[in-house]
Formats: C-alpha cells, structure tokens, sequence
C-alpha cells in the first residue's frame, strides 16, 4: 500500500513542470543526394532519394524522393544531407512548409557546431493533421546559381490510431474554413 | 578517365536487429545512373560499369562501398565536430602562448605594437570558449533523444525519458565481400585503411577486370553492433552478421563523342595503333 501510494505521489510530482517537455524522439530524415546527376539533368528528380529511421512506427517512401515520415507530438524531425559523392556540395536550403500549418510544427535551421553542415528541424507542437503536412525540400548544388526544389511533396504524417480522437478530426475542417 | 563507382548501403540499424534481417531494412544506391544503374534507392541494384576505357587502360574501374546507418551523423560532417570540449580548448589556443611559457608571447605582442602591460599579464589567453546559442541541436544536444544510456536497474527502478535497453553502435561494417563476381574473378574487392574513424578507419573496394563482361551476382556481409542489457542487468557487446545480394554489370558501349549531334557514335581509333604495336 505504501509503496503504491508513493509511487502516485511520485507520478503527480513529476508532472507539473515549469521545464519545457524533453524532445520524444528525434527522427532523422536524411537525403542522399546525386549531384552531378542533377546538375546534369538540371531537376532533382531522379537524383534525390530520402530515407528516414523511423519506418517501424510506420513511414513509407524510402529510397524515393517523397518520403512519408511518422512523427508525434513532441517528436523533432531533423534533415540532414549526404551526397554520393563526398566532394561535390549539397546544402538543405529550405525545407517549404504551408503557413497554414505553423501552429503544428516550429521550423528552423542550424549547423553541425564549428562546421558548415547545415540541417533543418521541426519541432512537432502539436498532434498533426490526419491528411499530414506536406513539405518541399529545396537544396543548393555545386555552383548552381539556383535552387533545386524536389519535384515532389514529401509529408509528415501522425502515427496511424494514436492521434486524440476530440481534437485531431476537427483540425483538418479548420485548415478548410481557413 | 577511370571509373570510381561509389555504392552507398543505407541501412536501417535498430529495425535490422530488431529482426534479424536485411529484407526492407536496407536500401542501395550508386552514382552509375547515367551509365545504366538499376535499382537505385531500392534492396535491388544492379550497378553497371561501362569498361570501354578501362580495357584500353586496365585497372581503372573501381568499386567503392559506403555503409551508412540511417540517422547517423552525415559522414560529410569534419572529424572535429567529435572533439571534446578538451580538445576544442587546445584548437582554440593562439600558437604562442601555447608553445612557449611566461611573458615571451606577450613581448612578441608588444614587439608587434600591441600595448600589453607586461607586468600584469594575466588577463591574456584566458579566453573560455563560448557555447553558441544559435546552435540549438549542436553536439550533445544533438543526440539527446537518443542519448546511449540504459535504463536504470536495480533498486531504484527509475526511468528517465531517453533511456533505453539497447544501444545501436551508429554506422553498419562490411566485414566481407564474396559470391559469384568473386569466384569468377570479376572484382577483387579488399578493405583499405583510411582516416575515416567512424568506419574504424577501414573501408572496402574493388578493382574490376574489365574483360569479363555481363552481369555478375556478390554478396555483402554486413555487422551490425549493439549493447544490450540482459535479464542479469548486465550490459553486453554484441553484433549480428546479416548478408544481402548486389549485382554489377559489366559491359562496353561506344566512348562518348561530345562532338557527336545525334546520339551515341563511336570514336574512330587510327588503325596504325595496332599496326605499330605489332
């Protein structure tokens, strides 16, 4: 009995915190990126292929250059970029996410510390919509005075059953009525 | 110019060992597209090579493999982005004072016109680094979701979040190449040395005999590294060995032309070539 009644004291203890909520998990979507393809056929479409570590909770399109990647709330999803070739440049340059979701995700740059690798996060705020939110990925190549932006959307998607049932079918008819 | 075909492995680390297979956990790609490569961003490639200019200079076809584990850190991050903060401090040392003791770098300073009070020069050199604010994820905190650190046994039963039963070592090891491509003598692949640690500093390749044309089958074997806590709470090293199958094929076209308006045309080769030869 006292051990039961210390370890609800313990659970109630532990969760008003003023700290904000520790990241779930980090998903990592990673772009393998054939430059000299893409520079050679000027589009990005058969030179991008993404992957992502989080299939077993459900993503799908991996090798393709539209993933469709699993997260949660609470959840950061970081993009990172590799090229085929190491010496040929590759930088994320944006990562093209509808306004109309902004309340979901917060979205920002940074680079590996003391290096010039650039990746991308998205903190997940929220639980996302059912139909998910689809993305654009636009990367610096080579010399190129122009971006490549992926021919195709990728999308972030809630885990298939989990999403509260109250809250998640309303927010796509809100995106609607906006 | 030679041929360097890099063929990259990406592999899904924890969903291989979870279970105990390659299938739909590992994904091929290589730089071979224009050249005819099949199978790209799929279990299935076959990486061809075109050997037209390799059977007039032999040896210049070469394989390279690239394992990577999804979600790793991108292998074109620098080596010094995995100092420690130690090492970070020394880096950020001016050479002098680093080289020599007491006041000798700060008459050097004077000498080059700086006003250094000699007499108290403490306040030199004492720079700490700085923590870079615009760099939320950076290092550690990179990490931090999936941080190596088990979760805690015996008699505190306390879970932090972040804690986990099995730590994944990061990047997949080629620990053998083999199979038909072997056997009949198209590729002789080997494990070189390199500087690159996260592989410990070895990495396979392959010179290719160009005169065997077609298409030949070789298997990969591959380790993959994990420390798991077993039912005696005890941590434990270990690693499973799973193998998948690549295709390379061999085969000569016509030398690009770039002069040529429609198509492919072969380059014409004089025929005294082969007449002063003999």
């Amino acid at each position: 009995m006292a051990r039961a009644a210390q370890s609800v004291a313990a659970a109630t203890k532990s969760k008003p915190t003023s700290t904000p909520e520790p990241v779930k998990q980090a998903t990592n979507v990673m772009a393998m990126l054939d430059v000299v393809g893409a520079l050679g056929s000027g589009t990005l479409g058969e030179s991008l292929y993404l992957f992502d570590n989080n299939r077993r909770a459900g993503s799908t399109g991996h090798g393709t250059s539209s993933l469709t990647t699993v997260a949660q709330q609470g959840d950061v999803v970081v993009w990172t970029t590799m090229t085929l070739e190491c010496e040929a440049f590759a930088r994320l340059e944006l990562v093209e996410i509808d306004v109309a979701y902004a309340e979901y995700v917060h979205l920002d740059a940074a680079a590996f510390s003391e290096t010039p690798e650039v990746y991308w996060f998205a903190n997940i705020l929220k639980p996302l919509p059912e139909t998910g939110i689809p993305y654009h990925l636009s990367y610096r190549l080579g010399s190129a005075p122009q971006a490549y932006r992926a021919p195709v959307e990728s999308r972030l998607i809630p885990a298939s059953g989990t999403s509260t049932p109250g809250e998640a079918p309303l927010e796509p008819n809100q995106e609607d009525a906006q | 110019m030679g041929q360097q075909l890099g063929i990259v492995v990406l592999i899904d680390i924890p969903a291989a060992v979870d279970s105990n297979t390659l299938e739909g956990n590992i994904w091929l790609v290589d730089n071979g597209g224009w050249d005819g490569s099949t199978g790209e961003g799929s279990p299935n490639l076959v990486s061809a090579l075109d050997v037209t200019d390799a059977q007039m200079d032999p040896g210049n076809a070469v394989l390279n493999w690239i394992p990577i584990g999804i979600g790793t850190i991108p292998v074109n991050v620098p080596q010094t982005f995995f100092l420690n903060d130690d090492d970070r401090r020394v880096l950020r040392q001016r050479p002098l004072p680093a080289l020599h003791s007491g006041l000798f770098p700060v008459r050097i300073r004077n000498i080059l016109g700086d006003e250094v009070n000699i007499k108290h020069p403490e306040h030199l050199g004492r720079e700490t680094p700085r923590a870079d604010p615009q760099m939320p994820l950076s290092a550690l905190g990179y990490l931090d979701p999936g941080t190596a650190r088990f979760r805690r046994t015996g008699e505190s039963h306390v879970a932090q979040p972040g804690d986990q039963d099995v730590v994944y070592y990061p990047d997949p090891v080629i620990t053998r190449i083999h199979g038909e491509a072997l056997e009949a003598g198209v590729i002789y692949p080997a494990q070189y040395g390199s500087p690159e640690l996260f592989s410990r500093g070895l990495y396979w390749s392959a010179s290719v005999d160009a005169s065997l044309l077609g298409l030949y089958r070789y298997t990969v074997d591959i380790a993959l590294h994990y420390s798991r806590r077993n039912a005696a709470g005890k941590v434990i090293d270990d690693r499973v060995i799973l193998s998948h199958d690549a295709w390379i094929k061999i085969s000569t076209g016509a030398p690009r032309n770039g002069f040529s308006a429609d198509g492919l045309i072969p380059i014409p080769i004089p025929s005294d070539i082969g007449a002063g030869e003999a």
